[in-house]
């Protein structure tokens, strides 16, 4: 409004008004770069809106790094290093054995049975004597490597899991718990020798 | 200043028919804000005058630790959130709601329409802040910043807030001007989001607690919302009513009053997650591209503001509140520059949890809201009260708050930077910086006591020119509050 001379003293009749002038351009354009930005930003820092990424992380996938990996996953580490450690010597690494050294553990009925005890006992206490493996007959002696080793009921149920499940020899029976290592404990402990496949077959082989 | 010639049938004057005869004069709608807003400012004042004096207190206890500790209710935890929250409820809300329910009567060209029940709000909003800041002091604080008061306090807040609030509202509605200006939009969005902001923390924060991580969100968006979404709209309504209005110039730009609206209201609400809050990822940074694009509207409004201003060489007699009102815009802009700053990640890695964001929270609700509003109880006071303020006091205040407020901003600012430099630096033990940072809360210190004498005068002025208004234009006051 255009002041007049009665407004000396106070404008106050007349109150604010905008002119209606075009808006300047360079704002869109600022505003467009900024959105772009933006844009930009969330991609880097957002974590792809998932709610697992939390700040300083940028993604699922560097957050998945940081974790640790699933139990499954460990129980089955360890049994691998218990087997280089203890087995590998004569079963291989492969699980295929050795003519005149040692029978195969990977598809091996004494191994793939529905409960562990049977390989258990033979891992812990050894086994001499006559067994038949995959339809051929061995007569060697395996020393109680599970008792020379002191292994653990944790490291037995380990080494089990790792060679009944092993995929990669064609195994896949079921992963062995501690608890039922413990069932055993008793028979592994008092045994002062080496298993015959004639006492271990007297074992249900479920258990 | 009662202009006795001015009557309602008096012909319009030459102003280009600005005023329908049949709207009420500007001293008639005065006239009716006279009692309420009388009580709203000083009722602020009072309040702005008890704030500063416990934020001195809460800044010496920050480098003499010692002093007052043994009082249990004067322990730092609870001087500095109830001199905060003082501020906050206590002078910027209650003295925003006066000044923008003026600006609503004036731009509306209609008289309050209940002063009495703007009155009764403003009793139960000042038991609100009493009973909060009382809260405070015996240890009831909820912990959440910005939001310390406890449940039953802020019970009553809300009720009183929304009997002020309607007052508002129907003003608004009856308004006699049919088109409306930008002031408007922005004072009648913060009249609604404010309830919101308030009954969704209360409810989600107090009442029946979120769990969890989502307590902290809700924290944080209640106080960026409270900054962003209520008192900065209440002081950008009144920078952009007093530019033209002091410039007597139309504002330069419609439509960019337009995009700096809807950007700014669009934008201010995703804000105010820091960057290192421990909430997923894509939270704080979609808050640090909220707080960069802030800086659209931001520069929009400065470039309106000032090619309005700009434009008159006298500032007529509004000088004194133009005085604040142009500082109000300068601290804007810096606010916002330094506010989308804070919030990029190689900034914050330095300056977060430091004194720094104190510096920031103090430029926007002492620098921009505060000193915005201080130009409008200037502009308004002289009009409804029919007296003049005594203008050294108003020229001490100016000096005094703006010393104050610098000092202020420049040592928390300075001191996170150098806080946050040591902290980050894995050679430091960490006692090193903190004591890199007491020197600056001391400078802070003195800041905090300019405040006080500058808040001080004004309370004082405020007081000469209720004495004089009553000795000498009571009985006319009476008369014109039918």
């Amino acid at each position: 409004m255009k002041s007049d001379a009665k407004k000396s003293v106070r404008n106050d009749e007349s109150e604010p008004k905008a002119s209606q002038t075009a808006a300047p351009v360079f704002i869109f354009v600022v505003l467009a770069l900024l959105l772009y930005w933006g844009a930009l930003h969330i991609d880097q820092y957002g974590g792809g809106f998932r709610k697992e990424v939390y700040a300083p992380f940028k993604s699922v996938k560097e957050v998945a790094k940081l974790h640790p990996k699933k139990s499954g996953d460990d129980v089955f580490e360890r049994g691998e290093k218990i087997y280089a450690l203890a087995c590998a010597g004569c079963h291989q690494p492969s699980g295929l054995g050795s003519p005149g050294v040692a029978p195969p553990v990977a598809g091996s009925e004494w191994v793939l049975t529905p409960g562990p005890g049977r390989a258990l006992l033979i891992a812990y206490n050894g086994l001499t004597g006559p067994i038949t493996v995959k339809g051929t007959e061995w007569n060697l002696a395996m020393l109680a490597m599970g008792q020379q080793l002191g292994l653990s009921d944790e490291d037995l149920a380990a080494v089990l899991t790792y060679i009944r499940g092993n995929a990669a020899w064609g195994n896949n029976a079921s992963a062995v718990t501690v608890e039922q290592v413990k069932a055993h404990r008793p028979t592994m402990d008092s045994r002062t020798q080496p298993w015959t496949a004639e006492e271990l077959l007297k074992i249900p082989e479920t258990e | 200043m009662m202009r006795s010639s001015s009557s309602p049938n008096q012909p319009a004057s030459g102003a280009a028919g600005d005023r329908d005869p049949a709207f009420p004069t500007v001293e008639k709608i005065d006239a009716s804000c006279r009692g309420a807003l009388m009580f709203l400012f000083t009722a602020a004042l009072l309040w702005l005058a008890l704030s500063s004096l416990f934020a001195v207190l809460g800044s010496v206890k920050m480098h003499a630790a010692g002093m007052l500790a043994n009082v249990d209710w004067l322990t730092y935890g609870r001087v500095r959130p109830a001199a905060v929250d003082m501020f906050l409820y206590g002078f910027l809300s209650q003295a925003g709601i006066a000044a923008a329910i003026w600006i609503l009567c004036r731009l509306g060209k209609v008289a309050l329409v209940s002063g009495v029940t703007l009155i009764v709000g403003a009793v139960f909003w000042n038991l609100g802040v009493l009973l909060g800041v009382f809260g405070i002091f015996t240890g009831q604080s909820t912990g959440y910043e910005w939001f310390e008061f406890p449940q039953y306090a802020v019970a009553v807040l809300f009720v009183a807030y929304l009997i002020m609030g309607i007052v508002g509202l129907l003003t608004f509605a009856y308004r006699n001007e049919r088109h409306t200006y930008v002031s408007q939009w922005f004072i009648l969005a913060a009249f609604f989001i404010f309830p919101w902001l308030l009954s969704t923390a209360g409810l989600l924060l107090l009442v029946s607690p979120v769990r969890g991580a989502t307590q902290a969100a809700i924290a944080y968006w209640f106080a960026n919302g409270f900054l962003l979404l209520w008192l900065m709209p209440l002081a950008l309504g009144i920078i952009f009513y007093m530019v033209p209005k002091v410039s007597n110039q139309l504002l330069n730009n419609h439509y960019l009053a337009v995009i700096s609206f809807w950007s700014w209201l669009l934008t201010a609400g995703w804000s105010g997650i820091p960057v290192g809050a421990r909430l997923p990822a894509w939270m704080p940074s979609v808050s640090t591209v909220a707080s960069v694009l802030l800086l659209v509207p931001a520069v929009a409004m400065f470039i309106n503001w000032r090619a309005t201003w700009i434009k008159s060489p006298a500032k007529q007699e509004g000088g004194v509140a133009f005085k604040f009102i142009s500082f109000a815009a300068f601290a804007f802009i810096l606010w916002a520059l330094a506010f989308a700053a804070n919030f990029l990640p190689p900034v914050a890695q330095v300056v977060e949890f430091t004194l720094f964001g104190l510096a920031i929270a103090q430029l926007a609700t002492y620098g921009v809201v505060a000193m915005a509003i201080f130009g409008a109880i200037y502009f308004i006071v002289p009009r409804i009260a029919g007296t003049e303020w005594i203008f050294g006091r108003v020229k001490g205040h100016f000096l005094f708050s703006v010393a104050g407020l610098v000092l202020i901003v420049f040592a928390w600012g300075v001191g996170g930077i150098l806080q946050g430099t040591s902290w980050n630096n894995p050679l430091s033990d960490f006692m090193k910086s903190v004591r890199v940072a007491v020197p600056f809360i001391g400078i802070g210190t003195i800041g905090f006591l300019l405040l006080l004498i500058a808040h001080l005068l004004f309370l004082s002025n405020l007081v000469s020119v209720i004495r004089r208004c009553c000795t000498a234009c009571c009985g006319s006051g009476k008369e014109a509050r039918k």
